[in-house]
């Protein structure tokens, strides 16, 4: 197990290295005069002598390999460097914007958890019936839904018609429930359909059908038997959710007015903050990278079968 | 093992009932606060409020430090930390009174030092010759401690107007700075302090020994809500009070029709700017003025302002609108008259059926947008596509972001593209003085037009003395509009939307300021 997880920590390691690379090229790379906005923000108008000036102070001429290794320096020495546009120290904005964004994947994977597994259970144990059908209808409805569309139809029932909860901000736990529901539920209507259709098709399997004619109830043979079967998919599945919901952010963050780091990595695009786009990325890379190794880990620790055959 | 009996559970999902219970029930006082707190959208955080940075928003550096001079309605020039000033006769230099008994809120006290002490950080740069004050500084004499004189090499007519601009010009305590002289604290002579900053928003109170008239308002909360249709639902719900200004809480002109349709004040006033189409002036195809007079009348701005801009625009043939100073005299708005437009077309060797040509090079050309920097710039893009088809012109749209188009524009990679001018307090000298006159490099924002023919005029424009200035000023207006040298489209207007907590609202002279004078809760 530990020569597993030693070998898992490496291909982590190595693949955030990439990422890095990756974070670092494509912003960089993207066409446009940053030398220009850097400049205006320090003087409003400014003439094309202004804007090599500052081309050269922030070595934005120099070739992309040198910035490169350049910039791996300072991050190796936890150093991401600061904003252009506002000169704060990245490191520290993103530790201040860092809270938001946490509870909006933790909130948001507990959404998912809760809706995913409670459809998909709830339709596998009255299969083909008015609930079934009802919650098949929600998740293909949900599925279909653009999260931005759902975002803005919570706030507009529950905020605005309701006056129920806060239409933006992070401000207590009242105001977490619509930004949670509208990253959770779509990834929640996927997973249902996938525990849904997973135990659907275990039930057919040989070892129910022996357990049925011992004359086990459907319900304990779907929560003893059955639902272990369907854990290591469920559990990889949500794992990739976890990434899919930490992507959200960067839509719902700003929709409901949370500065979290999506909304600053937002905020930055529409002003080529190199810098801060770049450690928001290398941020979301290494998060996602991580949450797969952490997922990989458990659903081998939770599936027997994955364990020996790693073994061999 | 641990297991979760079914009362656990119970107990478990009461607490948690019971938890949201009390957080849900403090939104209706949220939502009727009825403290004296108004509470006001902005688009991003305030950021660095350093009056000689340009990071943070405008209005809320308008807040807490005061310019030697406020830019009040239609330009008129009113006493700030200056209570009274004398021009010199030729322009070249300004002696300014100061108001005595001002202090910073750090209890630093307003007087020639720490005039002469914010003056120097910055008149002197290069990074600010942009504004005639910087380009013809010559000297700041202190007269006595309340007496300061500025001296200009030339004469500097727009010297008051300049100095009445948010940044650079406002002032900062000189204790305000660390060892190195750089910023530390928003500290200023302003009507509010900020109490609270932080990315999520910024909280400010009155300054107790504020000069001026003290304001009716205990604090202002400005909650930072970068998406438009929060920023109308919040309204909506009455959680903000409320929204608009170009740079501070934007309400389009669809989300004010969305507003009204939904019982929320809106109020409107003329802009201060105007949206052009801007011909390339280095392009080969707009050196013909046939083209340019052509492209005109094939645009239906009449149309535009009323479907595109939901009716909150007036069509123009005008470079600045006449809540501008000098404006000059309103030219007729042509209507679309695509038959005269063909003609042009055809006189200038466009035929053909389709898309024309000309020695074989079809009429292709490229309109630059940019939601970023021209926010509506692709709905309007499509409309003229679509005008312009009809007389065989072919439009492709390049949709850029801010840095894109700020490196494209002052180098001329575009055949037309969509400006905006820079309305008060900076016109009229800023935009005809950076966006037209060759002899200045390029800025960011590029040039709207430029002609060797038309440099004279804007120089002269630029140095009239005040009774000299409408018909200086007409004299360009009158050549950009004979040589059909720019597509002027529209004066937008300026909205602001207000929920019923506002008992009183005015829209205040410039888009660089909040509209605090005249509110009341």
């Amino acid at each position: 197990m530990l020569r597993i997880t030693l070998n898992r920590a490496v291909s982590a390691a190595v693949l955030i290295i990439i990422a890095s690379i990756f974070s670092f090229v494509i912003i960089a790379a993207f066409p446009g005069n940053v030398a220009a906005l850097i400049a205006e923000m320090r003087g409003g108008f400014v003439s094309q002598e202004v804007v090599d000036r500052v081309a050269v102070e922030y070595r934005l001429n120099d070739p992309l390999v040198l910035r490169y290794f350049h910039w791996l320096g300072d991050v190796m020495q936890g150093d991401l460097g600061s904003s252009l546009r506002t000169g704060e120290s990245v490191s520290t904005a993103l530790a201040q914007r860092l809270q938001p964004t946490l509870v909006l994947v933790l909130g948001g994977s507990l959404v998912t958890l809760i809706v995913g597994t409670s459809l998909g259970l709830a339709g596998a144990m009255w299969p083909n019936g008015l609930i079934d059908r009802t919650i098949r209808a929600f998740a293909v409805f949900n599925v279909s839904m653009p999260k931005f569309f759902l975002a803005a139809m919570l706030i507009y029932v529950f905020g605005v018609q309701m006056q129920l909860l806060p239409t933006f901000g992070f401000r207590g736990p009242a105001s977490w429930i619509l930004p949670c529901i509208a990253v959770g539920a779509v990834p929640g209507a996927l997973l249902s359909r996938l525990m849904r259709v997973g135990l659907e098709e275990t039930m057919s399997r040989p070892f129910i059908i022996t357990a049925k004619s011992k004359g086990f109830g459907r319900r304990r043979i779907l929560f003893r038997d059955a639902l272990p079967n369907i854990v290591p998919v469920f559990l990889t599945t949500f794992g990739m959710n976890i990434a899919f919901i930490t992507q959200s952010s960067l839509i719902i963050e700003p929709i409901f007015s949370w500065n979290g780091v999506g909304a600053y990595f937002v905020e930055a695009a529409r002003f080529r903050d190199l810098p801060v786009l770049q450690s928001c990325l290398l941020m979301f890379s290494i998060l996602f990278i991580l949450v797969n190794l952490a997922v990989d880990l458990i659903v081998m620790m939770a599936d027997p079968l994955q364990r020996r055959a790693k073994r061999i | 093992m641990t297991t979760f009996s079914r009362r656990s559970l119970l107990a478990g999902s009461a607490a948690l009932g019971a938890t949201l219970g009390l957080n849900l029930s403090t939104l209706p006082a949220l939502a009727e606060d009825g403290s004296m707190t108004l509470r006001l959208p902005l688009i991003r955080a305030s950021g660095n409020l350093d009056p000689q940075r340009y990071v943070g928003i405008f209005a809320v550096q308008d807040m807490v430090f005061d310019p030697l001079v406020h830019y009040g309605p239609g330009g008129q020039i009113e006493p700030g930390l200056a209570e009274t000033w004398e021009v010199a006769p030729d322009d070249t230099g300004i002696t300014f009174h100061l108001r005595p008994g001002v202090t910073f809120t750090d209890g630093e006290v307003w007087d020639a030092t720490s005039m002469v002490w914010n003056l120097e950080r910055w008149l002197p740069k290069e990074d600010y010759r942009w504004m005639q004050i910087a380009n013809n500084y010559k000297d700041i004499e202190v007269i006595d401690p309340m007496t300061v004189a500025l001296h200009f090499t030339k004469p500097t007519p727009t010297a008051l107007t300049e100095l009445s601009y948010v940044r650079p010009v406002r002032f900062l305590s000189p204790k305000a700075v660390d060892a190195e002289g750089i910023y530390s604290a928003p500290v200023g002579t302003g009507p509010w302090m900020v109490e609270k900053d932080g990315p999520a928003g910024t909280d400010l109170v009155p300054n107790p020994g504020y000069w001026g008239t003290r304001p009716a308002i205990d604090r202002v909360s400005l909650v930072v809500i970068p998406d438009g249709l929060s920023r109308i639902s919040s309204i909506m719900s009455g959680e903000i009070d409320a929204a608009g200004g170009k740079f501070i809480a934007p309400v389009s002109p669809q989300d004010a029709t969305t507003l009204k349709a939904n019982g929320v004040t809106v109020v409107t006033e003329t802009g201060t700017d105007t949206m052009i189409l801007g011909f390339n002036p280095r392009n080969d195809l707009f050196r013909d003025a046939h083209m340019r007079e052509a492209f005109n009348l094939l645009i239906d701005r009449e149309g535009i302002a009323r479907v595109v801009m939901k009716g909150y625009a007036k069509a123009t043939m005008n470079l600045y609108p006449e809540v501008i100073a000098h404006a000059g005299t309103r030219f007729d708005v042509p209507a679309r008259d695509v038959e005269r437009a063909k003609a042009l077309l055809e006189e200038a060797g466009w035929i053909g059926e389709g898309t024309r040509s000309k020695d074989g090079k079809p009429l292709n050309v490229e309109l630059v947008i940019s939601e970023d920097a021209v926010p509506g710039s692709r709905a309007l893009g499509e409309v003229l596509q679509a005008g312009f088809l009809e007389a065989g012109i072919g439009l492709k749209l390049r949709n850029v972001d801010h840095a894109a188009r700020h490196g494209d524009i002052p180098q001329f990679k575009y055949d037309l593209s969509l400006f905006v001018t820079n309305g008060a307090p900076y016109d009229p000298y800023n935009t005809i003085g950076l966006m037209f006159l060759s002899t200045i490099a390029p800025g960011t924002d590029g040039k709207i037009y430029e002609d060797t023919a038309l440099d004279p005029l804007i120089l002269a424009a630029l140095a009239a003395s005040e009774a000299d200035r409408p018909a200086a000023f007409q004299a360009v207006f009158d050549w950009l509009h004979a040589n059909w040298a720019i597509a002027p489209l529209f004066h937008g207007d300026r909205i602001w939307a207000h929920g019923d907590r506002i008992k009183s609202f005015a829209i205040p002279a410039t888009e660089y300021e909040m509209p605090l004078k005249s509110l009341s809760l």
